[in-house]
């Protein structure tokens, strides 16, 4: 536990983009990840959104996986748009088929246009009550510009917030 | 040039997923495609750039394209809209 902390706290202080331009996309959530193909969405796994990863959260509490700005929030509450410094467009979407919620079970922290740091509360939902409405909360965390960057994925498994999900270099003219 | 507009009338609007959808379709093509409403205009081949023109329903948006295979897009795009929104 101690170890996963001061990992934690390792990330949080390391610059948002290093001297080789990558980034790292932290677990915005406790819980279980798995690889973006592997959600039951078919749009999500074929990677339609965007290339990335997904967290079956233990909680509802979900942080920001980057430093940046918050481009857009859905009205429903349960999606989200972040654009990082360094041009990383990544979407955020709390569940599947959430969005006929139209907001209920959401709570949102931030407002649109807002800066944020990789850590920060961005929002919550009533993990629970969504679970016994029968939603697959599985949260894709995806990246809709990918094919500009090479993405390097962690492995599968038990994660917490702010342990790394998976880095992105941008590809240059050269590769 | 080819155009069309279309009402939006998705009670939720042009939410993420359906954009993905949308997004992959005008990618397919050459042309320069653009989403307008009340002359706000985003790429139709980015997914942030549709997402943050926030369209809701019972919107009006029109969507424009300029390029070799614009008649090809306009169809497949005006058919598509008339499906999901």
């Amino acid at each position: 536990m101690s170890e996963k902390k001061g990992f934690f706290m390792h990330l949080m202080g390391k610059q948002a983009v290093p001297s080789d331009g990558s980034e790292i996309i932290a677990a915005p959530l406790d819980g279980r990840a798995i690889d973006i193909t592997e959600v039951s969405d078919k749009v999500f796994a074929d990677k339609i959104l965007g290339d990335g990863m997904a967290v079956i959260p233990d909680n509802g509490r979900l942080y920001a996986p980057i430093d940046g700005t918050v481009e857009n929030l859905l009205e429903t509450k349960h999606a989200l748009c972040m654009v990082s410094a360094g041009g990383v467009e990544l979407l955020i979407h709390v569940g599947r088929d959430t969005v006929s919620l139209n907001g209920k079970h959401f709570t949102m922290h931030v407002e649109e246009g807002q800066k944020v740091k990789r850590g920060q509360l961005l929002l919550e939902f009533d993990r629970e009550a969504l679970l016994s409405e029968g939603f697959d909360l599985a949260t894709p965390v995806v990246v809709s510009n990918s094919s500009e960057f090479v993405m390097e994925k962690s492995a599968s498994g038990a994660v917490s917030c702010g342990d790394v999900l998976f880095r992105l270099v941008p590809k240059t003219a050269n590769n | 040039m080819k155009q069309f507009q279309y009402v939006i009338k998705d009670p939720n609007g042009l939410h993420a997923r359906p954009a993905g959808l949308l997004v992959q379709q005008a990618q397919k093509y050459e042309s320069r495609i653009e989403l307008s409403r009340d002359g706000k205009s985003a790429s139709l081949k980015r997914l942030f750039a549709v997402m943050g023109m926030n369209v809701k329903c019972g919107e009006t948006v029109e969507v424009v394209a300029e390029g070799p295979d614009e008649e090809a897009a306009i169809q497949t795009l005006e058919a598509f809209f008339r499906e999901n929104f």
